[in-house]
């Protein structure tokens, strides 16, 4: 019965290894998938690169799907699983933040790693600027802790919150994505071949 | 007929996902119970219990999502209690009315006088599948011990002694909710606040792209 951690199956020394060889592999087909350059990335915000949306959206839904189902078989306790805490309003304004920088940059923090270790100097700027950022917002923390905080909902997912069953959640992910697979192709075919 | 293959993968993924819509997804995922085998090493290896520090820490920092529920008698909740604590009588804390008053979503810290039943209560909500739950540490009877009245380490102290003691006395005055008491005089000057230490063994880890 998985999660393997969570049921004892392994130390937390083996958890950081298993992490270490996952994290690998990550930055890997980030880097196989073209994500190590940021050019590639930019191009998704014109249309003209589709690449992003489709390997990041298929990595959601193949997670979402095997999580769903290895949970239906019984492989797999959902409920030990750690989700993410909510906190709708701080997210949304740092999502806009990150969508910027990501803009801008052409890289967002993952793959700003993966160009830097693969030798690209504008990641190494990228990441030289994140830290800075970082650094920045640890040191004003105190100021904008309650920005930080704004809209705690706990470590909920979309069916507690619209009430609804996950797989029904799990069938709205899928059509949305199969509509925005077809919808980034079509924006592709049209404004796709305009020059920047 | 021309079949593209990207059409078969969206037909796929389609249909799995309506298998799911109809399917009792979170039906199956009520196994709540907790891993008995779990519990008790958690219990064996006193992973149970949370230091006074250091839910003093999530006071401080207002941290989302705590919550102090405090077990004992109504007499002893209504002498003294940690600042924001709810009050479940240990009794009760099975009813329906306390189990709703529990927050399933935050951090659960159960203080009674010391630590024996604060334990049982922490078995008693593991199994009922609450998983973020703590016993506070000594209990009360700490509590009130090293926040009215810190005692100054003694002369071989650790750095780790010395920055609890200085914690104690900064954070005192707040845990005990009385008027301030002037400093005394020590040979270690506390700084004005000491900075909180974000909580080390639940750190969130970020995900993302």
């Amino acid at each position: 019965m998985a999660p393997f951690y969570k049921y004892g199956f392994f130390s937390e020394q083996t958890g950081l290894i298993v992490a270490l060889i996952l994290g690998i592999s990550f930055g890997f087909w980030l880097e196989r998938s073209g994500f190590g350059y940021s050019r590639k990335l930019a191009l998704q915000f014109y249309f003209k690169d589709n690449t992003v949306l489709y390997v990041m959206f298929t990595a959601i839904l193949v997670a979402m799907l095997g999580v769903l189902f290895f949970s239906l078989f019984g492989w797999l306790d959902i409920t030990k699983i750690y989700i993410n805490p909510t906190y709708i309003w701080a997210q949304l304004i740092g999502g806009l933040i990150l969508g910027v920088g990501f803009a801008i940059g052409g890289y967002c923090p993952g793959t700003s790693v993966v160009g830097a270790v693969t030798g690209h100097i504008d990641a190494l700027f990228f990441l030289g600027g994140a830290m800075t950022g970082m650094f920045v917002f640890g040191e004003m923390f105190p100021s904008i802790e309650d920005l930080y905080n704004w809209g705690y909902m706990g470590n909920v997912r979309l069916s507690d919150v619209l009430n609804v069953s996950s797989g029904v959640v799990a069938f709205a992910a899928v059509v949305l994505a199969i509509v925005m697979f077809k919808g980034a192709e079509w924006a592709q075919n049209r404004f796709g071949k305009e020059v920047l | 007929m021309n079949i593209s293959s990207q059409n078969i993968g969206f037909a796929v993924l389609f249909l799995l996902g309506l298998i799911l819509a109809f399917s009792p997804v979170d039906e199956m995922n009520v196994s709540k119970v907790a891993d008995k085998e779990l519990l008790l090493s958690q219990l064996h290896s006193q992973s149970n219990y949370v230091e006074p520090e250091e839910v003093a820490d999530w006071i401080i920092n207002k941290e989302p999502g705590l919550q102090i529920v405090d077990i004992r008698t109504g007499e002893d909740f209504a002498k003294y209690h940690i600042p924001g604590a709810v009050h479940i009588p240990l009794e009760r804390l099975l009813d329906k009315a306390s189990l709703e008053m529990l927050n399933s979503d935050g951090t659960i810290v159960l203080a009674s006088n010391g630590n024996t039943k604060a334990s049982q209560a922490w078995l008693l909500l593991k199994e009922k599948g609450y998983d973020d739950v703590y016993a506070l540490h000594g209990g009360m009877n700490y509590w009130v011990e090293i926040f009215s009245a810190p005692k100054k380490p003694q002369a071989p102290y650790t750095d780790d002694e010395i920055f609890r003691y200085q914690f104690r006395v900064a954070a005192g005055p707040v845990m005990m909710g009385k008027q301030v008491v002037p400093q005394q005089q020590t040979t270690v000057t506390p700084r004005k606040t000491i900075k909180p230490r974000r909580r080390a063994a639940k750190k969130k880890v970020d995900e993302g792209c």
